[in-house]
């Protein structure tokens, strides 16, 4: 390995540190490049031809542009689990000890097994994935859905943690400008003079966007060495950063924008996004030049003209040794004076316009280069890289030109992509498409041509949100750009694109990417897809990592031509974000792992771990699933913890209930409405189960209501729904009924609680309540009482989720730990045990209550069995539509036919066969250690009748497949003795 | 992402808002069925201005009334539900 190998790195020249040499492996072999590089650049530095495999076809590719257009030069990079599969090698800015791999290709690049689909090459066209892989049916598991995952798909994702780290960063500014090239540059240096704070960024590593890949001059200097000192000068100045390697990729909502900034092979995080709320934003994201579409226009060698400029001037590489230039425009006679500068032989030049109509200055920049005016190409040969090209005339006379490089110059496309995805269309011609008064496009992107109209283009920008701002514009001194560097520019495009019979040509690609060619869209529009968005999905154009950013305007030219229209007409396909493609890690930032997402941990979070509990995340909370003990297994812990529930006494954690106070002198009223329950007449220290339906008259929650006092009342809702049901309550207070003197305080996180269950729960509550009278007729069934524990205040409530004998006890949350000190204390010589959600689950299906799998959001009261709880007489919320529902299903007990098989959870229930009509579905299912038996829960259809025959329940997910009985519910104490004693 | 000017907050993010649906009052609860069935299903799509309701929950929890263009996302003022402008 030795800097020697770039065989095609010119002498000099390039803005590469040619002291900075730095070692990088692709497919296995070590290459050299040197800092400055990307990817792409050492690796035509390095004589590197055919960089990747095309997607359906296999067909060789090589690097065709500079930038983020790329469709073809796709890399994985990294090893393990940090390869990042689908990377555009002309982004991948190189770094010492980089490793990359071609895609698409088995066994190597060069010589690829795949490659004889090409063979099947018919069978791969517009709108294959819906016509050739249909019939027979049978065939898809087996054959095409291996051929496909085979053949198909970009790369690999890798399966290991990533050992990177990323980063979000969020940001505020006065105006954000994205691109420092020439217009950027130019509006920076105007906002600063007037003293606002700016972020600058650039997708490359380098300010100067085409200055880089030009020789232009500025104010006597080149123009690289001009944007370079003018971004030191920009970001030296006070509140502004000027971020390099970062591309923007989305213009979202009041002006939100997301950059991305790569930093692989700096150190620190491997990228960082930023969020940037600008209060304006200039879009200076110059544009991307047009590619042209003939037959064998994917052979690598063949580049965009101002690509292969660029790799000459920015990098100090010759993209080839003997040039054709091909052009339907001026721009494109430009780039010979380049190609000449580094040694490349140019002999001709091919363009698809009569002679007529090529401008004199073009005409004037040739010296002994043969013009084919009015030829177009019909054929290129070359296996590996372009050899020859042949051109006919309007005449049919035929040339063939020897060559290793063709520079293709279809003419400009402004990049406002970003703008687009403010949503909208913009304009073939792009006069100033609406982009609202918050966001200047300047200089290339807004159609300007010309490296002077550019820079002083981007002042106007600067000067338009200046005054918008309500600020003074300080007078712009325009900086001189060298007359005799200029490049060819203003002049006006030539017949854009593909100008030639496309139904001739087998491959002439549109889109490189996704392999989709000139013939597949003439195909897909004579089967009636000639509308451009139906188009795109039919034929796939357009929808690979580059967004079809080369091949979107060869679309929409083909289309305007088969099918008659105006470009304008045709329209384009919508610009969605992001600009470019985003890795995961990045979206995910240090999301990731515990830090998912916030979780909550109730006061006794502490004393779960130290008694050995199973925690496990319900929600957002760390709940015990189970206290399993030395050598015992989950069930036999969930088994131990319920029979202690049923034959002594346990304790569970219920602090993570919702609770609300309500108070006012109409608190009364706004419940009765609120509930479904009556409520109203609910006397002092009672308190009593409700539920409170949806406006539909669906169920949205259970919960009990206590009353405190007259105008004070507490209520709780389920764990689940506690912040639903509490945007609910404010909603109808705040909005609905603000004429009710109510108010609504939650006071979730100020209490610690635990409910003691089991016939020993009086004898542990009398000891760790000394001043509360637990007897029955002091503290019955669905009594409230407020008492002191250990001089705090505490709330005891007599109400049973498990079926027990069972009290709910809160304290202050500070004081929880005290609380379980005593439960447990006193409760040692029952043989107290703490219970987990598995148990507490266990006992409310043996009860028959209804919990979160009943109530989803689809059944009424009267399906859930739960209609006498719904007041007759007076309205609430759900009344009116409620009333109405008719009754589709109805909760039923299922036990196994034969008392032993367990019923699979979330079952379908079928009658007869197992192929029948859904009859449906199983909630809660478990077998119940009281019982000794597999009991579930179920809704039923209402259109269910026994004769129907024998009602099964089918899991095809567990592949099981059990006979059911409907019993009656509970399954366990029918009368309430247990609870009520 | 919005900006929302809550009454209450001033500019806020619009992760801390829960979204409320059109600002519209519901019937009184004894209105008939065909009254709620019309509140709750037959809403309007307007492709313009919209006002809406938006819960500040990560904020001052008070519901407020938005007024939101559906096309380009501009709002340009908020107020307390209870005072109808
Ligand atoms: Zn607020």
């Amino acid at each position: 390995m030795t800097a020697a190998n770039q065989t095609r790195r010119l002498a000099e020249g390039g803005l590469v540190d040619r002291t900075r040499p730095l070692a990088f492996t692709f497919n296995g072999r070590v290459l050299c490049g040197y800092k400055g590089d990307t990817l792409a650049s050492a690796l035509m530095a390095n004589g590197v031809d055919v960089v990747a495999r095309s997607f359906k076809y296999h067909r060789p590719r090589g690097i065709m542009t500079d930038g983020p257009e790329e469709p073809n030069a796709v890399v994985t990079v990294g090893e393990g689990s940090s390869r990042t599969p689908n990377l555009k090698a002309t982004e991948v800015v190189l770094h010492d000890g980089l490793v990359a791999r071609s895609q698409n290709c088995w066994p190597s690049v060069d010589h690829d097994v795949g490659a004889v689909t090409g063979l099947a090459a018919p069978l791969l066209g517009a709108g294959f994935y819906y016509k050739t892989f249909m019939a027979p049916r049978g065939a898809w598991p087996r054959l095409y859905e291996r051929l496909l995952r085979h053949a198909a798909g970009l790369g690999r994702a890798p399966k290991g943690h990533d050992p990177d780290s990323y980063e979000h960063r969020h940001s505020h500014c006065d105006v954000l400008i994205v691109g420092a090239g020439p217009a950027g540059l130019a509006a920076a240096r105007l906002l600063i003079q007037a003293g606002l704070r700016l972020i600058l960024c650039d997708e490359r590593s380098r300010p100067g966007g085409s200055l880089n890949g030009t020789m232009q001059g500025i104010d006597g200097e080149s123009g690289s060495a001009w944007a370079q000192r003018v971004a030191e000068e920009i970001a030296a100045s006070p509140d502004v950063s000027v971020l390099l390697d970062t591309s923007a990729v989305w213009l979202g909502d009041h002006r939100l924008v997301t950059l991305v900034e790569r930093r692989r092979g700096a150190g620190g995080v491997a990228e960082r996004l930023w969020l940037v709320r600008p209060r304006h934003v200039v879009l200076a994201t110059g544009a991307i030049e047009r590619p042209l579409c003939f037959p064998g226009n994917d052979r690598p060698g063949i580049m965009l003209a101002s690509a292969a400029a660029a790799y000459i001037h920015r990098y100090g590489v010759a993209p080839g040794k003997r040039a054709v230039i091909h052009t339907n425009n001026d721009s494109g006679y430009g780039v010979l004076r380049h190609l000449c500068q580094a040694g490349i032989d140019v002999k001709t030049i091919i363009d698809t316009r009569p002679r007529d109509a090529i401008g004199e200055a073009a005409l004037d920049m040739i010296r002994d280069v043969d013009v084919l005016a009015g030829h177009r190409i019909v054929a290129t040969a070359g296996r590996h890289r372009l050899r020859r090209i042949n051109a006919c005339a309007a005449d049919g006379s035929r040339r063939s030109i020897d060559a290793d490089l063709m520079c293709v110059a279809g003419g400009w496309s402004p990049t406002l992509h970003l703008l687009g995805h403010r949503g909208g269309t913009l304009r073939h011609d792009e006069d100033n498409a609406a982009c609202g008064d918050d966001v200047a496009v300047a200089g290339a992107a807004a159609g300007v041509s010309g490296l002077a109209e550019c820079l002083a283009d981007g002042a106007r920008a600067a000067g338009t949100v200046l005054q918008a701002l309500g600020r003074d514009i300080p007078e712009f001194r325009a900086p001189e750009v060298d007359a005799e560097t200029e490049t060819l520019s203003g002049s006006p495009n030539g017949p854009s694109c593909s100008t030639l019979d496309v139904r001739q040509q087998r491959a002439a690609f549109v889109d490189l990417q996704n392999d989709v060619t000139a013939l597949d869209l003439m195909r897909a529009i004579d089967e009636g897809y000639g509308a451009i968005e139906h188009l795109k999905r039919y034929t796939t154009s357009g929808m690979g990592t580059d967004q079809g950013k080369l091949g979107n305007v060869m679309t929409i030219d083909i289309v305007a031509e088969a099918t008659g229209q105006p470009v304008e007409e045709v329209g384009h396909t919508t610009f969605r974000p992001p600009y470019t493609p985003v890795t995961l890690g990045a979206l995910v930032g240090h999301a990731r792992d515990e830090h998912l997402f916030p979780t909550r941990q109730t006061p006794f979070h502490h004393r779960h771990l130290a008694a050995g509990a199973l925690m496990e995340l319900s929600g957002p909370w760390h709940y015990p699933k189970c206290y399993p003990r030395d050598g015992e297994t989950v069930d036999g812990a969930i088994e131990r913890e319920v029979r202690t529930v049923r034959n002594a006494v346990g304790f569970v954690d219920m602090s993570t209930l919702g609770k609300f106070e309500i108070m006012g002198s109409d608190a009364g009223i706004f419940l009765e409405r609120a509930y479904a329950s009556r409520v109203e007449n609910l006397a002092l220290g009672r308190c009593r189960y409700a539920l409170m339906l949806r406006e539909d008259g669906v169920v949205l929650d259970d919960g009990t209501v206590a009353r405190m006092a007259a105008d004070r009342w507490h209520v709780t809702a389920s764990t689940a729904h506690a912040d639903e049901v509490w945007r609910h309550l404010e909603r109808l207070r705040q909005v609905e009924w603000p004429e009710l003197d109510v108010l609504l305080v939650d006071v979730g996180e100020q209490w610690a609680g635990l409910a003691l269950a089991g016939p020993h729960a009086r004898d542990v509550l009398a000891d760790v309540a000394p001043e509360l009278d637990v007897s029955p007729e002091a503290l019955p069934f669905l009594g409230f009482r407020e008492t002191r524990f250990d001089g705090a205040r505490a709330r005891v409530f007599r109400i049973s989720y498990s079926g027990e004998l069972a009290y709910e006890i809160y304290v202050g949350a500070r004081h929880g730990d005290r609380l379980w000190n005593a439960v447990m204390a006193a409760g040692t010589p029952f043989g107290i045990a703490p219970y987990g959600v598995e148990a507490l689950d266990v006992m409310r299906i043996e009860k028959g209550h209804c919990a979160g799998s009943e109530f989803d959001g689809r059944t009424t009261p009267a399906e859930l069995g739960l209609g006498r709880m719904t007041r007759r007489d007076t309205p609430f919320l759900g009344h009116a539509l409620g009333r109405q529902r008719s009754i589709h299903q109805r909760l039923v007990g299922l036990v196994s036919t034969d008392r032993r098989t367990p019923i699979p959870r979330g079952a379908i229930l079928v009658a007869g066969t197992a192929r029948s009509r859904s009859l449906g579905h199983v909630t809660a299912s478990v077998v119940s250690p009281t019982l000794g038996q597999p009991v579930a829960l179920a809704m039923l259809q209402g259109s269910f009748c026994p004769d129907d025959g024998e009602l099964r329940a089918v899991s095809p997910v567990a592949v099981l497949d059990v006979a059911v009985e409907i019993t009656g519910l509970p399954f366990y104490d029918a009368d309430g003795g247990r609870m009520r004693a | 992402m919005l900006i929302i000017p809550c009454p209450w907050c001033g500019d806020r993010d619009e992760s801390e808002f829960s979204y409320g649906g059109a600002a519209r009052p519901l019937p009184s609860l004894d209105a008939d069925a065909e009254a709620w069935r019309h509140a709750l299903y037959s809403h309007d799509n307007p492709k313009g201005w919209r006002e809406e309701l938006w819960f500040h929950e990560f904020g001052c929890r008070k519901w407020v009334v938005v007024r939101r263009h559906t096309v380009s996302q501009e709002i340009v003022d908020s107020r307390q539900p209870e005072n109808p402008s």
